[in-house]
């Protein structure tokens, strides 16, 4: 009997320490959490670390992201917005001025002659030349922030993955890297090999198109314009359904792995065994919780370093569409051809960084938004 | 404005009875007609320069370009006054020559502009 208690109670001591080591350590996955935390801020560029310290988020915590005020985002959204909204303006009220002063001197000629003809070539060169370097850069600049997505979400997948896999979702963590890191590449290289070259010809048309009446590309310019938005829908609709897909067959696998972990803890340890199930419950989401923080802090770049690019182009395509119109209105039809073509090259460009950016931010939110 | 369009209606009947007798006359009174109006419109507008300048200190550091405006339309006008006349006498050729001046003219002070917009297309399709 003796013999047979000593033999009862080594058994019950084996199987609690076996099902201790199914238990994550926390201490240690807190600290790697960190670690995450760590690279991942530092991986955001300068001007946006200013933005996110002004918001009041010095530090990835859960604390410092919940207090995050609604009167904090918009003073910093106001003060981003009155920041653009400077240059745009002023270009577009000295390029109405020229396109009156053109119009009133164009009156002098003869409409049909062929002098009329070289004086608005000449005109339609100097007039454009006063917007056409500056949208040149705000262009070039919403091109950059494309490609700081991109290298911010090379550190930001990896590190977003790991913290997943530790909140005892492993192949949810598969599926997130697996589906991300195949569309980030794909889209780098949609981007620079078919994207980019498509808006510098359909840019270079749209001038052309101004500067010769007889030619018109018009149509042409259109249909680019067409093309890209009916590929980029379709890229966005299988991406967010094969990962909606993959998430919900994964985050299903991880919920079964888990309560089969809580089934067999409660059972196989007595006494012990169903606050053991608690606690390793509770541990899984104190480590979801530091997931969620991570995934909010990555939208939250992803929406900063994009913002001020989007507002930029908006503010453009607006001003150049309006001197467009005045153009219009004045009979000045080479003019309005080509600051047409302008304010549609902006527009195909600033479709593309939202897209971008909403590429990145539905796909963290689709897998914060699976529960375990 | 008004005194000047009465005296171009009575100097246009007067060359229709010259030309019918005298053509090499006609031609010199065309062009003391033109040279009165010329003046006429010249010491007008002198009012107006004051306020042009005005204007040119609007545009700042793109007053440059208003000089460029008012230097290409007032090559134009003068070409295309000269072309008529030429035309009148019945010299093509010359109206012709006269224009192409003109044009080559303007589309130089248009070359910095057109260099710089290739330099901006160029940098985008090498980018």
């Amino acid at each position: 009997m003796r013999r047979f208690q000593k033999v009862f109670v080594f058994a019950i001591f084996l199987v609690i320490s076996i099902c201790c080591l199914f238990v994550p350590v926390s201490a240690a996955e807190t600290s790697e959490a960190e670690v995450i935390f760590s690279e991942i801020y530092e991986a955001v560029d300068a001007d946006t670390k200013e933005v996110i310290a002004d918001l009041g988020l010095e530090e990835i915590s859960y604390e410092t992201l919940l207090s995050l005020s609604p009167r904090a985002v918009i003073t910093e959204f106001l003060q981003i917005l009155t920041g653009k909204l400077r240059v745009p303006l002023r270009t577009t009220g000295m390029l109405l001025a020229f396109l009156i002063l053109y119009a009133v001197l164009s009156s002098f000629t003869q409409q049909k002659g062929d002098i009329h003809t070289a004086f608005s070539l000449f005109a339609t060169l100097w007039i454009v030349m006063l917007i056409l370097p500056v949208v040149s850069e705000t262009l070039a600049a919403a091109f950059s922030a494309i490609q700081l997505c991109a290298d911010f979400m090379l550190v930001y997948i990896p590190g977003f993955a790991g913290v997943i896999a530790m909140s005892g979702k492993p192949l949810a963590s598969a599926a997130y890297s697996s589906v991300m890191v195949g569309v980030s590449n794909l889209f780098s290289g949609i981007q620079v090999y078919t994207f980019l070259p498509i808006v510098q010809v359909f840019f270079v048309l749209n001038i052309l198109s101004g500067i010769e009446s007889k030619f018109s590309f018009e149509s042409m310019a259109a249909f680019f314009k067409k093309l890209i938005q009916i590929t980029l829908g379709v890229f966005s609709a299988i991406f967010t359904g094969l990962l909606t897909i993959k998430g919900s067959l994964a985050f299903s696998g991880d919920s079964v792995a888990i309560k089969g972990i809580k089934t067999l803890v409660g059972s196989t340890i007595p006494i012990v065994g169903s606050a053991l199930g608690d606690s390793f419950t509770s541990i899984l989401g104190s480590i979801s919780m530091i997931k969620n923080t991570i995934g909010i802090f990555g939208i939250l770049v992803i929406t900063l370093i994009n913002l001020p690019v989007v507002l930029d182009l908006l503010l453009w395509y607006f001003s150049v569409s309006f001197a467009a119109a005045v153009s219009g209105m004045l009979g000045l039809t080479q003019m309005k051809k080509m600051l047409e073509g302008i304010s549609a090259t902006v527009s195909l460009v600033n479709v593309f960084v939202i897209f971008t950016a909403f590429l990145f931010t539905v796909s963290t939110g689709i897998i914060l938004q699976f529960r375990g | 404005m008004i005194k000047l369009a009465i005296l171009c209606v009575i100097s246009a009947a007067v060359l229709v009875f010259l030309k019918q007798y005298r053509t090499d006359f006609a031609l010199l009174f065309k062009l003391a007609v033109l040279a009165f109006v010329g003046i006429t419109v010249f010491t007008a507008l002198s009012a107006a320069i004051s306020e042009t300048e005005e204007i040119q200190s609007l545009f700042s550091e793109n007053s440059a370009m208003v000089k460029l405006l008012l230097k290409a339309i007032g090559l134009s006008v003068t070409a295309q006054i000269a072309a008529d006349i030429c035309r009148d006498c019945g010299e093509q050729t010359l109206a012709s020559a006269v224009e192409i001046t003109a044009k080559l003219s303007v589309l130089l002070m248009a070359l910095p502009a057109a260099k710089q917009l290739a330099e901006i297309s160029l940098g985008w399709l090498n980018a």
